[in-house]
């Protein structure tokens, strides 16, 4: 039996910054990475203006070199929907919070080393390869099965006891699938699948050089389909309402941007996926919390990284008020993250706006 | 009976924790059901979970072999 004051499953943004959090309050934290560490993550990787703010005051850190791809800075204004009609116009990608404005140079980052980054500057103990199966609450602790695979390919399963399990893990949640294992999945909010492909670029043609291009195209999908380069590779990004065939909306994307813009693509190197659930937030029971996007924190466009990072700190700070005043979590991470969540709510109603605008 | 997942996949992953049998896993290339694990979800829910929340509709009956 391994014993921790607090486990935090899943090593993002979330999870780190709820481990930081912890951690500048001396409780001991484990951080638990199904994936082995650095993972990638179906990302744009890109740090708007609240995410680098959030970092600074958070972690008290900027986003290294070492950890950015070119073009290493997205203008806001460098971010534009394309359509028939009318040419090129701005696309808002961020909006204001609670009136406060962010900086409008974003930062081009391969999601797999800024993760990995944050995760070391929490200072957090974190194991990778480690994988929640079930948990259960016995009086005053909760008991965590978790497989752990070996270097050999072995795996093994290992019992640990914490005051406090946070599932930090993401769209597709194991801890808060399991708070709930009676009910049948939720069918509540928006689901949206996402499915990016990375080329390797040999012609932009007529596109937009250094930019981040946009497009509603209904034909390919319901949410906007998009263009921007990473390093030697030309990312491009379709998503759609649960049942689309995203497969298939690539390839109307790659044709559209051949016979629109001439643009030529190389290899393909790579494609990443994930689900997004445009539901009100969910932040879990008694001894078991939810963040990040496995609450449902996500702001505008699916920009989850700022929502997590404030989410997961806030989730932290709860839990070691609660630790230290031996009082309950769950009420002082409600009070603590309402304005995050009162955001995620003008992000959603934002987000029916442009699409109807735009469509 | 058994579930199968086609090509279509796009290894978004969200059927893996709705299995309440464990018996999705990624394979080679997409994620895979296990046919020996695999009920359809008999005797926890009514239909199958993971056929719910596929972000593309590619989980089907597997055919006889």
């Amino acid at each position: 039996m391994i014993e921790r004051d607090v486990i935090v499953v899943g090593s993002g943004p979330a999870g780190a910054s709820c481990a930081r959090a912890l951690r500048s309050e001396g409780i001991d934290v484990l951080v638990l990475e199904k994936e082995t560490l650095p993972r990638y993550k179906c990302c744009s990787g890109v740090l708007f203006g609240q995410t680098q703010e959030l970092v600074k005051e958070y972690f008290g850190a900027e986003a290294p070199a070492s950890i950015q791809c070119a073009p290493a800075i997205i203008e806001a204004n460098e971010i534009r929907e394309w359509n028939a009609k009318d040419g090129y116009r701005r696309y808002p990608w961020e909006t204001d919070k609670d009136g406060k404005r962010f900086s409008e140079s974003y930062i081009n980052i391969w999601r797999n080393l800024f993760d990995k980054w944050l995760l070391d500057l929490s200072a957090a103990e974190y194991r990778d390869q480690s994988a929640v199966k079930s948990f259960e609450e016995v009086d005053d602790r909760v008991m965590v099965r978790v497989e752990s695979s070996e270097r050999d390919g072995q795996k093994s399963v290992q019992e640990y006891s914490c005051k406090y399990l946070v599932g930090a893990d993401g769209g597709n949640s194991i801890v808060r699938r399991l708070l709930n294992p009676s009910s049948a999945s939720s069918d509540e909010g928006m689901a949206v699948g996402i499915l990016q492909s990375y080329f390797k670029l040999e012609s932009l043609g007529s596109l937009q050089k250094g930019a981040w291009n946009v497009f509603f195209l209904p034909d390919v999908g319901e949410m906007l389909n998009c263009v921007h380069q990473k390093d030697e590779y030309l990312l491009l990004c379709v998503g759609g309402f649960r049942g689309r065939k995203l497969r298939e909306s690539m390839e109307k994307l790659r044709n559209f941007l051949a016979e629109q813009f001439s643009v030529r693509l190389g290899p393909w190197w790579r494609d990443e996926a994930c689900q997004m659930q445009l539901a009100p937030p969910v932040l879990g029971r008694d001894r078991v919390l939810l963040t990040g996007e496995a609450a449902n924190f996500i702001y505008l466009n699916g920009e989850g990284i700022s929502a997590a990072i404030d989410s997961g700190y806030r989730c932290g700070k709860a839990i070691a008020h609660a630790v230290h005043e031996r009082t309950s979590a769950l009420p002082v991470y409600a009070e603590g993250v309402k304005d995050v969540a009162g955001h995620v709510e003008k992000c959603l109603a934002q987000a029916r706006f442009l699409v109807s605008q735009a469509v | 009976m058994a579930l199968t997942i086609t090509s279509e996949c796009i290894n978004c992953a969200a059927c893996q924790p709705e299995c309440p049998n464990d018996a999705i896993a990624k394979g080679d290339d997409i994620h895979e059901i296990d046919g020996d694990r695999c009920t359809e979800c008999e005797g926890f829910y009514k239909d199958p979970q993971c056929v719910r929340v596929c972000a593309v509709a590619c989980i089907v009956p597997s055919r006889a072999p």
